[in-house]
Order: C-alpha cells, then structure tokens, then sequence
C-alpha cells in the first residue's frame, strides 16, 4: 500500500555534482541486480525441487542441515519456494510497470500537450484515476478476468496508470515551456516529432525515478493480491500466496512466515532505494538558481 | 554607549571545494548612534553575508571570526542564547523582499507582538498599544484595521513598512536593511526611503545596497565595499564629489545621468573575483586603470579612509 | 458567490462522472465475464432453471438495454439483492461502513499522533546522527506492506505473547492491533512528508526574520515551522485516503474486521455481482466525499485561499 508522491518539478539547470547520494544507487542497483539474477537463474538457487511435496516431511523447523527455512504444510521447502517466487514477483512487476508506463506516459503528454479542452479532460480523467484506491480496482478486475500472470500483469498496469501520468503531465507542461521546445516549435518542427526528439529525452529521468517507485507499488499491490487470495493461482510459489498458506500455522509453524516476509521487504525496500537514490541524484544535478 | 556597534577584523567563509573562501576579508567598522551609514557594494562584495553575520544569523556552513561589538556583548563570540536576547532587540534587520520575509499565516500584530514580548515585560493590553504606536509611526494608514489583516493582504508598501515597524519596535541601537527598497517600485520607494532617512528615531541605521544612488540619499557616511574589503569611506558630500578610490569613481561614473539627451553608459569593465580566485595584490586592479606592478604585488591596507595604493586626487566630473 | 456555486458545481459533476465511469465499467467488466445466468444457477443447473433466471434477471435483453436498465437502477441506487442472502444490496453494504470508518479514523488519529512528533523531531535537525537512524528505520519500514506488518504483529502480539486478540470482537482490545497495523503502514510516509516540511520551512525568507528578531529554537519550531508545514501535510493527508481505504481491505480481512473490505473479499469470493457493485459504488462515494471535505479543511485552514476582506 503506497502513497501518491507529490514531485517537485526539478528544473534542469547543468549544475555541479553535489551532495548526491551515489551510495544509494549503488547499494540498490547491487540488491536488485542479484535479485533479478536470481529470478532469471532460479533454477540454480534451489536447494530442492520447489514443487516437490513430501508429506512425511511436512512443517519441519529450520536447519542448518535439512530444510534452511524450514518445509510448509505440505512437505514443500520454504526457502526454494521463496526463491520460486522471484521469477513471479519480479516479472509482474516489470510488466506492470512497463505496461502502467505506456498508458501513463501517453497520457501524460498528451494532457499536458493539447490545447485547452482535451487538456482539461484528459487531466480530469488522471485526478479520478488517481484519487481512487488501487486495491480496490485491482480486486474486481481480477475477479472478472481471471488469475494468472498476465491477467496480473495487465491489472496492476492498469492500476499504476494514474500515478505515472500525473508526474509525465506535470513534468512535461513544465518542459514544454522551455525555450527550446518553443525555439523548435518556431522552426515548423512538428509537434509529434518534437515529442519523440526533445520531451521524451528530458523526461527520461523523471520517468526512472516514478518507475522504481511503480514497481515497487506493484510489488506490494501484487503479493497483497495473492494473500487475498486472488493473485497468483493457488499453489503457485509467490510470497503472497505463501504468506497466505502461513497465516493457518501461525502458532505451530512460525517459520513459514518468515521466508516470504524477508523477500517482500528485501525487494521492495530496494527498489524504494533505487527511486529514491535517482531522485537525489536528479535533485542534484538540477541546482536552485540562487 | 558611544558606539552603536563596532567591528573588528570581521571574516566570513564558506567552504569551496578548494578549502574556506572568504566573503567578507577583515572589515573594521564602527557606527555611532544616530548615524546613517550606506554599504555600497556590488553583487558578490560581501555586503549581505556582512550584515547577516552581524546578527549571527549567515548560513550555518559560513565560519565567522573576528568580534561584532554591541554594548558589552561580542554578537560572534558569545553564546547563542546571548545573541538571541540582542537580535531583534538591539540590533535588528529588515529584509529585501517583505512578502517572504513575514510568515503568511500569522497575522501582522501577532508577528509584532511577538518579538516586543519576547523582550520586555508587558502586558497583552500594553503591547497592543506599542503596536499600533509603532505602526503609526512607520506610515501604515488605518493601523486598527491593518493590524489583524495577514501579509497578502497588504500591498508591497505597505508590508515593507511592517518590515520596519517590526525591526523598530524593540528600539533597537542598529538597524541593519539589506537592500530594502530594491523589490519595490520607483514611487513606494521614495516613500520608504524618507522613512528610513527621518523615521528611525534614535537607532543607526546601516543601509546596504549595491545602488549608490539610493545611499546617497539617506545616509550620511558612505563605505564602499568590493569584494570583501572595505576600499573607501567617508560622510556623503565628500565621497560624491571628491571620491578617492578607482572604484567609487567609477560607481559614480557609471550612474546614468538623465540630465543629458543621450546618456551614455559607463560601465567598469570586467566583474569581480569569484569566490575562491586568490588573487595577489589589490582585488580591483585587474579592472582599474590606474593600477600599475604595485598593485598587483601586495594588498593596499585601509588607512585614512581609503584602501588603494594611488587614490586619486581631485573633483569627480 | 457566482464563483462559489460554478465551483460547487463543477464538483458535483465531477462526482457523476466519476460513479458514471465506474458503474459503467462494472457494469461491463460483470456481464463480460461470462453468461450471468449460468454462474447464478450454479453447477449442473438444468437449462430449463437457468432460461429461468435469465428472464427473471433480464440478462435475455440485449446488452445496450440491461445497460439502459442498469443506469436507470443506479440513478435510484437500487443496486438489486445480494446473491448470498437476498437483501437488498445497498442497505446490506451500507451497515458495514460505520466500521470501516471506525477503523479508519482512528488508523488517522494513531498514525498522526505517532508520524507528526516523530516527523518533526526529525526535519529539525535533519544531519544528526540520531535522527539518521530514525531516516533509515523509516526508509526500511516505508516498503513494508500493510498486511506483512498485520502478520507480524498478530504473530508477536497474539501468538507469542498472546497479549492481543487478533479477531476482531474478540475482547474489549480487538481494535489495538487492527489499527496499530494501519498506522504502523502509513506513518512512514507521513513522517517523510512533515520532515521534509519542516526542513523546507527553515529555508524560508520568514523564518530568518523569526531569527533575526531573536526567536529561541522551540519557539521558531512550534510557532513558526509547523503550523506552515502541518498546511502542506494537511492537502496530501487528504490524497492519501484512497491509499488508507486501500490499506484498510486487506486489514479488515486479515482481522476479520466486520467493514467494507471484508465485504468486497468476500463477496468476490462469492461473485455476489450486487454487492459488488453496492460495495464498490459506496467506496467511490466515500473517497469523493472525503476528498471534497479535505479541500474545504484547507481552504479555511490557509488564510491566503480565505475570502479577503481588506
């Protein structure tokens, strides 16, 4: 469950370096780095099979020789299953993202863009998209389209739209007038194209920071589905839905929890950190005029 | 008191990536009661950062030596909760742009009450009195009304005046405004000039502004700064038609003069050290004309006025 | 006054927009998702019931006029009856939203009394090393979801200490871990926005002033710094309430608070279109509402957007 972020609009003046934070970026890009490689690599990281049921081996503590985290109700051993679930998470995030980037970044501009009207509308219909709960929108359409990966997929892009468009908006009314861009406009260069050469470019930055921080939205909007039980089918390996499993056990098998609790904040604090590490750089590299 | 302040050897640096640079290199100054006295200086002479340091409020990476003198209490050596009791008190500042320099949420008489109780013992009823007194004085028409409306309310003219009222209603000894009248328009600056000239009863005044026009009007010494020193001072009239130092003269030269059909520009060439350029010799020589191989081997010391190792000689034209 | 009523109505329209959009999209996402009639009847209905239902339902009409149908239902909030125990939709959703509001007003008032002391202790003094602490636990602590922190609590506090109940009606203390849970999720994010509130206050031209006129430090914070920085927090508190109702779903499950998220689960679970529909229309209502009230807390909070009289 996150915020809407309100952004400052950095102007882009070349300044020096400043007190960025490079350390942020590079602790995060390591994290999740390792994190994807895991979730491309899976395979590798198991210690057994994740699927493998073994009933004779159900809800056994962890060790150090047998099962690292432990085995869940069905024998099933917890830390291959967490690992099992980065592919999940990780690839839903990303399309989510991507998919939520499209939409909103189309949108956006084009708010931002237009002449009055259309402008007016298009920015009426961010402020409803943003100002409803996520949750509750994921919910029913996954209801109505069904589970899987890219039903999923689909929803939570459909669910980050909002956010993603009223930072494109804001940043690109800001840039549109920029003297450049009215420079070029002046030239007869036309609209479309000085969207894809001038704009587009400017507002990669804003564009990096507001998608870290998606994915980290839908990480947790996606692992909060599957603990409803209605993300991922049951019995897939993701965090949620063993977060889910766990909640019967809680008392009797403790450990069940933990595996899925660490993973979800792992990842999510680090793509939180990967924003904000290219905020502060942004905010750096755009000085206040004094 | 015979003095209102006095400075001696007062630095200020702020750290560059080249160690700690100066901004102000060594000022001595003293100012007695009732004077008026203009720091003229341009963009980047120290001027501002001199004033804040006086109250002790510059930037808190600035690094500040030397001794700000007022009655008995050193305002750079002393312990903040010292400092406190005097700013505001003794000595007090007015701001170059009124509408962010007062809190917008707090009414007008709540921003003056609050800095008259702070500090002194009055009642409620009595401080509403010293308010609307004060107000009256500075100009402010209707002051019953005026006193609850918030700062948006009111038009630049008048907030600066509550910038006044405010940095008068302690009955301080110094008066210290940065550039007061630069963020306003011609008219309503007249007007806050002659309040500033006449109306700060026994306070001294200091009047920092980079127009020495605007100084030349209201006060009654003038001390030129650039870059960080102090290169000339001396009362009004003589600084305006016999000025010394290269660098007043060509302040002076460089006032467009209405008076002509074309009036030509006299611009000094070239701009001031930055920050952390060291530079051998006298600060100004690059641009003056006057300076020769001396003038770029050692510093000129400020003595009988004037820092310069050739001061010229005779009437300004 | 001109201008109050265009505002007011400009509002109001936006309001029939907004249920417009979403009951239309229901409406759609609903009848898309398969033959209405067959998933009423149920499994291994016979076809002649499930003819039945669909002319009882009207699902036989065609699309444009159950849509007709539907809008014209909407407009007189008759949102049908509950497919789990046929009464009608909207009074049975309704009676579970006291508690959604219970639970939601006092996650606000735990998470304000927790986030804003804590927020301004940490934008006074930003560098110091114990307030860096307070940044990282807060930056760890922002990207734990609402029901991660429910688990945790509810393993600590119910299992293992067995301190608090962890259903809700359970003991005169079942509320204790529901909204600490939601606090607990919103605060970091509030604590963030009032620090940096209250930094960006000791960079104003005003606050100078407070501190050339010989302001003492707590005076500058409490007089000076906050009341500005609790007027920009106030106008995100207000956007943040969707996220909070959001937050409040996946809570009300995992304590089995009697609210409206629980009700949209389970009538998810149980495809009860109508109190779908009731549920989801009456959280839409809610958020504009709240959202509508927020806008005029602020307006009168800040004297600048006040009416002048001068």
């Amino acid at each position: 469950m996150k915020k809407p972020i309100v952004w400052p609009i950095t102007r882009r003046e070349i300044g020096g370096k400043g007190h960025s934070s490079p350390i942020m970026l590079k602790v995060s890009a390591f994290i999740l780095g390792t994190l994807f490689i895991i979730a491309l690599f899976q395979p590798f990281f198991y210690r057994v099979d994740p699927a493998a049921l073994d009933l004779s081996l159900r809800l056994q503590s962890p060790s150090l020789s047998g099962a690292w985290l432990g085995t869940d109700a069905l024998g099933q051993d917890v830390y291959s299953r967490v690992i099992a679930g980065f592919r999940w998470s990780l690839g839903i995030g990303t399309i989510g993202t991507l998919i939520g980037g499209l939409i909103g970044i189309s949108l956006g501009v084009s708010a931002a863009w237009n002449r009055k009207r259309l402008r007016t509308f298009l920015s009426r219909v961010i402020d409803i998209g943003i100002s409803f709960p996520y949750l509750i929108i994921a919910v029913t359409i996954v209801t109505v389209v069904g589970r899987g990966f890219w039903s999923l997929a689909l929803t939570l892009g459909l669910v980050s739209w909002p956010t993603i468009a009223r930072v494109v908006y804001a940043e690109t009314l800001t840039l549109r007038e920029r003297e450049y861009v009215t420079a070029a406009r002046l030239f007869g260069i036309g609209s479309l194209r000085s969207i894809f050469s001038h704009i587009l470019p400017a507002l990669r930055p804003t564009i990096q920071v507001v998608a870290a921080f998606t994915f980290a939205e839908l990480l947790i909007a996606e692992s909060g589905l599957s603990f409803l039980g209605l993300g991922a089918p049951l019995g897939t390996p993701t965090w949620g839905n063993m977060l889910n499993e766990s909640r019967t056990y809680m008392a009797s098998a403790p450990w069940m929890m933990f595996g899925p609790v660490i993973a979800i904040i792992v990842t999510i604090f680090a793509a939180n950190l990967l924003g904000e590490g290219l905020n502060a750089r942004e905010r750096s590299r755009s000085g206040r005029v004094s | 008191m015979s003095k209102a302040v006095e400075i001696i050897d007062l630095q200020v640096s702020f750290p560059t990536p080249v160690g700690y640079s100066a901004v102000v290199r060594g000022i001595n100054l003293t100012i007695y009661p009732g004077e008026r006295v203009g720091i003229v200086g341009e963009s980047g002479s120290g001027k501002t950062m001199l004033g804040l340091s006086m109250l002790g409020i510059q930037p808190s990476s600035a690094k500040v030596s030397g001794q700000v003198i007022i009655g008995d209490i050193d305002m750079v050596n002393a312990p903040d909760a010292t400092a406190r009791k005097l700013r505001g008190n003794y000595i007090s500042m007015i701001f170059q742009e009124p509408l962010t320099s007062l809190n917008p949420v707090r009414t007008v008489a709540s921003q003056l009450s609050e800095s008259l109780r702070r500090h002194n013992q009055i009642s409620k009823k009595d401080a509403q009195i010293r308010v609307l007194e004060v107000l009256t004085a500075v100009g402010v028409p209707a002051p019953k009304e005026r006193m609850n409306s918030y700062p948006h309310q009111l038009s630049g003219g008048l907030r600066q005046r509550v910038m006044i009222a405010l940095a008068l209603i302690n009955r301080p000894a110094l008066v210290v405004a940065d550039e007061p009248t630069t963020a306003l328009d011609a008219t309503i600056q007249a007007q806050i000039l002659d309040l500033l000239r006449s109306g700060m009863g026994d306070a001294a005044l200091m009047l920092i502004t980079h127009d020495l026009a605007v100084a030349a009007d209201v006060c009654n010494r003038i001390v030129v700064m650039y870059a960080g020193n102090i290169v000339e001072q001396g009362p009004v009239a003589e600084i305006l038609s016999n000025p010394r130092h290269p660098y007043t003269r060509g302040l002076l030269a460089a006032i467009p003069k209405f008076d002509q059909a074309r009036p030509a520009l006299n611009p000094i060439p070239g701009a001031p050290p930055t920050i952390s350029e060291v530079v051998p010799g006298c600060r100004f020589a690059s641009r003056c004309s006057y300076a020769d191989s001396q003038c770029t081997l050692s510093e000129p010391v400020f003595a009988d006025n004037i820092a310069c190792f050739h001061p010229v000689v005779g009437v300004a034209k | 006054m001109k201008q109050r009523l265009k505002a007011v109505g400009s509002r109001l329209l936006q309001l029939v927009v907004l249920l417009g959009t979403i009951s239309t999209t229901l409406f759609l996402l609903l009848r898309l998702s398969g033959d209405p009639a067959i998933l009423l009847a149920g499994e291994g209905a016979s076809p002649e019931t499930i003819n039945a239902i669909r002319a009882d339902y009207g699902f036989d009409k065609s699309l444009f006029e159950q849509y007709l149908i539907f809008i014209w239902d909407v407009v007189r909030l008759d949102f049908g009856r509950s497919l789990v125990n046929s009464q009608p939709a909207l009074g049975f959703v309704l009676k579970y939203l006291p508690s959604t509001l219970h639970l939601t007003f006092l996650a606000i008032l735990f998470n304000s009394l927790i986030a804003i002391p804590a927020g301004v202790w940490l934008g006074a003094k930003p560098t110091q090393r114990r307030r860096r602490v307070l940044s990282a636990i807060v930056s760890v602590a922002q990207g734990t979801p609402a029901y991660v922190i429910g688990l945790l609590l509810i393993q600590i506090f119910s299992v293992w200490f067995n301190w608090l109940p962890s259903i809700a009606g359970t003991g005169t203390w079942s509320w204790v871990l529901p909204t600490a849970t939601l606090s607990f999720a919103l605060a970091p994010n509030l604590i963030r926005v009032v620090a940096a509130s209250i930094e960006d206050t000791t960079r104003q031209d005003y606050f100078r002033t407070a501190k050339a006129n010989g302001a003492e430090p707590r005076v500058l914070l409490i007089r000076h710094s906050l009341p500005n920085a609790l007027l920009s927090t106030t106008s995100l508190l207000g956007a943040q309430f969707a996220f909070l109702l959001s937050g409040a779903l996946i809570t009300e499950y995992i304590f089995a608070w009697p609210g409206l998220g629980l009700i949209l689960v389970q009538s998810i679970t149980n495809l009860d279109f109508p109190t779908i529909q009731a549920t989801v229309f009456v959280v839409a209502y809610l958020v504009f509402f709240v959202n509508l009230i927020m806008d005029q807390v602020f307006r009168i909070a800040d004297p600048r957007l006040r009416r002048s009289q001068l």
